[in-house]
């Protein structure tokens, strides 16, 4: 078919558009990673924004590195992010996937006992309280257990279950299998959109946790990177005579270092995010 | 074997037995909390401090601020509050004091004579709450801030150094047109700082001139407590910048800068004079940063002072010299052993040999002592967190002339030659009815609106108004009075 000339424009305006908004995402980041590379004076000689190094320096990262602690607490981020990735994966489906059943006995109090934290959450002294009654602090496991399953994540969760077809759950089950193997062998199979979705979001949860790391932990060698991070971000006014405050390379070297890792994982679980988010929207 | 060796021999044995728990035994641990730095796993100072004084110190967390100050809240309503804590926020003290969180020190002063002496009365009265003592004060800084200029520049203009404020305008309107760095553009605001209510305000000359303190501030003013800026002296100090705001004198990105922008555009060549600390500009690292761009650049304090008929342009600092004091946990007083530990850590670095401990490190290792006087080696350089381990402050000027030689000019002229106002906001408590918070986001919003033009000037009398009929600030200065008068600032 051949297109009108005002289609034309319109597509062309649409590309340029969209083209645009790609750059507003793009060029914050570029000019992260650009500064994180150039050597410092010529940061200044630049005037500060920097889009591509002329010549690059690991300086600034050799300089990160140094932080106390800061191994300890890379490792202690991503054995938290993932297991605590697995955990919740796993929890979220065996809550989600008999909350989708229509027949299970008192489905509707089960939601309804889903939805209330969602929308009235503990607070943080009573869960503190939880978690310390539990042996959880100064572990690891404050970063695993207590978010266990996030609601709308369950809600997610289980609406994608609903959608898929009961004959494959009732002809499994006259072939003689039991709930887990349908479950494991023939549901999760086909739910791997979902579990790529819904892995994405708790994975960036964790990689991204803060607070936790504060309140629950008093040993250096189990924050997470982005306490790490905030502490170098934020060391300028008591310190001020003892330490010269980071540069602004080794900051943004520390925003990259904390960052990376995990905006590396999205394009290995791109196509199964898209397909989840469609897959809903059609059957919606 | 006889039966008299057999019962010595069980006899030496039970001994045994009963010596060995007590050679065994672990020392007093001491959990401190919220410290403000992470302390490296190489740190040999803590350790060391512990050998010396026979207990364990243990760092529970590093958060500093609003993080320390929610993490301790929350362990307060678990009632597991650590044996020390530092406590940032001095009127957090009073809400800890409330909830029977932090013990009265009062009963075991004899315990700290040392430390009762090092801090006068007016330090003790800051930390008692009905009669009773909750912290262990801090020795205070001295001043940092000062008003640094190109002097290269300066010396290419062949100018004077300005004493009045029409001839530093001249000055700036020199500055602003002679593209003094060269890059053809005209990019370089002759005056800029830090944001307006920060201690190196960029507008701090002009305040300090007209004799009043910065925004957000108290001051003492012919024996009586003033809100800064209702003083009439606010109104010149604001037409003056108004005059240097209009004409481009003045960075108009100053209110959202901080010390570490500021820097880096003093580096490019867009700053001629600025207000600042020592410790941002004169180190040695901080020298290669502002000579990064231009070799020449040549950074150093004003050779002189702007004067009114109201006053002398210099810094300002708070009466509340301290800010951070350590408090302990009212479990202690159960534990008669941990806490005469926890109180010798005070009691041992006060002074002496455990202040030096805390302040420079391991002798010869981080420092050399001879007559007295401490030369820093290299290694000092390694105990960057060192003030997060100093518990009751330190000998500020020593302090900054020993670890930072190569700044004394500047740390001398700041300490000793800038004219300095006192404010005292930090000892006044917020009484009830009163949002000092949101008093001073309004004021500091409105201040703005006059500096940048977009509220005339005429209204500056209405808005003094507006902070006492909205924001109650008639009752803040009654109870400011009080205070004043109690601590002996007011007579």
């Amino acid at each position: 078919m051949v297109k009108r000339h005002s289609e034309r424009i319109f597509d062309v305006l649409v590309i340029l558009l969209l083209v645009m908004a790609g750059l507003v995402c793009l060029i914050p980041m570029l000019h992260v990673i650009a500064v994180s590379l150039t050597p410092y004076d010529e940061y200044l000689r630049r005037g500060g924004m920097i889009l591509f190094p002329t010549s690059i320096t690991f300086d600034a990262y050799r300089e990160f590195i140094k932080e106390p602690y800061l191994f300890e607490c890379f490792m202690t981020t991503v054995v938290s992010t993932v297991l605590g990735t697995a955990f919740n994966i796993l929890m979220t489906v065996l809550m989600a996937y008999p909350l989708a059943k229509t027949d299970l006995l008192g489905r509707k109090a089960f939601n309804l006992f889903v939805l209330i934290p969602m929308l009235i959450t503990g607070g943080l002294i009573p869960t503190y309280l939880v978690v310390r009654s539990t042996g959880m602090m100064n572990t690891i496991l404050v970063y695993i257990i207590p978010g266990a399953i996030w609601s709308y994540v369950l809600i997610i969760t289980r609406a994608f279950f609903t959608q898929i077809d009961k004959g494959i759950a009732e002809s499994a089950r006259m072939d003689g299998a039991g709930e887990w193997t349908i479950l494991f062998r023939l549901i999760l199979p086909i739910s791997m959109p979902i579990i790529a979705t819904i892995g994405l979001m708790y994975g960036v949860g964790h990689w991204n946790e803060y607070l936790s790391g504060v309140i629950y932990v008093n040993r250096p060698e189990l924050r997470t990177l982005q306490v790490v991070l905030r502490e170098v971000l934020s060391r300028n006014t008591e310190a001020a005579v003892d330490v010269t405050v980071p540069t602004k390379t080794l900051q943004m070297a520390g925003v990259v270092f904390t960052s990376v890792p995990i905006i590396v994982v999205y394009p290995f679980l791109q196509k199964y995010f898209t397909q989840g988010i469609m897959l809903g929207a059609i059957k919606g | 074997m006889t039966k008299r060796s057999i019962v010595s021999l069980l006899l030496a044995l039970m001994m045994l037995l009963c010596i060995t728990p007590v050679l065994a035994e672990e020392p007093v641990t001491i959990h401190v909390y919220g410290l403000g730095a992470t302390i490296p796993e190489t740190d040999p100072v803590l350790p060391e401090l512990g050998n010396r004084l026979g207990l364990k110190i243990v760092v529970d967390t590093a958060a500093g601020g609003a993080d320390a100050a929610t993490g301790l809240m929350t362990r307060m309503m678990d009632n597991d509050i650590p044996d020390v804590f530092r406590v940032g926020d001095l009127n957090n003290l009073a809400v800890y004091h409330e909830s029977d969180a932090v013990l009265d020190l009062t009963p075991y002063l004899d315990q700290i004579p040392s430390v009762v002496a090092a801090f006068p009365e007016t330090d003790w009265a800051r930390l008692t709450i009905d009669g009773g003592i909750y912290g262990i004060p801090r020795r205070g800084e001295v001043n940092y801030m000062d008003y640094f200029i190109r002097k290269d520049w300066m010396e290419k203009l062949g100018a004077k150094y300005p004493t009045t404020f029409d001839e530093l305008y001249d000055l700036c309107v020199q500055v602003r047109d002679a593209d003094l760095d060269g890059n053809g553009v005209n990019d370089t605001y002759p005056i800029s700082g830090s944001k307006l209510e920060s201690r190196a305000g960029t507008l701090n000359m002009f305040f300090t001139a007209y004799g009043v303190t910065q925004p957000n501030t108290l001051m003492i003013k012919d024996n009586q407590a003033v809100w800064a800026c209702t003083d009439p002296a606010y109104k010149l100090a604001l037409t003056e910048i108004r005059r240097f705001m209009e004409a481009g004198l003045i960075d108009p990105e100053f209110v959202s800068m901080n010390e570490d922008t500021l820097r880096e555009k003093m580096s490019m060549g867009k700053v001629f004079l600025a207000n600042g600390g020592w410790c941002a500009f004169a180190k040695q690292a901080q020298q290669d940063v502002l000579k990064a761009v231009d070799a020449n650049a040549d950074w150093g304090h004003i050779e002189s002072n702007i004067v009114t008929e109201l006053g002398i342009s210099g810094a300002t600092h708070t009466a509340a010299n301290f800010s951070n004091v350590y408090s302990f946990s009212p479990d202690l007083a159960d534990d008669p052993e941990k806490l005469a530990a926890a109180l010798s850590i005070f009691e041992y670095t006060i002074s002496g040999e455990g202040d030096e401990l805390l302040c420079y490190g391991l002798e010869n290792v981080h420092y050399t002592k001879e007559n007295g006087v401490i030369t820093k080696l290299p290694a000092m350089n390694e105990l960057g967190y060192g003030w997060a381990i100093q518990f009751t402050g330190r000998n500020d000027m020593v302090y900054c002339m020993t670890k930072f030689a190569e700044c004394a000019d500047e740390i001398e002229h700041a300490a000793n030659e800038v004219p300095i106002l006192t404010h005292y906001e930090a000892l006044v408590s917020q009484p009830e009815g009163v949002n000092m918070a949101d008093l001073k986001a309004y004021e500091s919003e409105q201040l703005i609106a006059f500096i940048y033009g977009t509220r005339p000037m005429e209204e500056y009398d209405n808005f003094v108004q507006e902070l006492y009929n909205l924001y109650n600030l008639g009752a803040y200065l009654d109870a400011a009075t009080e205070t004043l008068t109690e601590l002996g600032y007011i007579k």
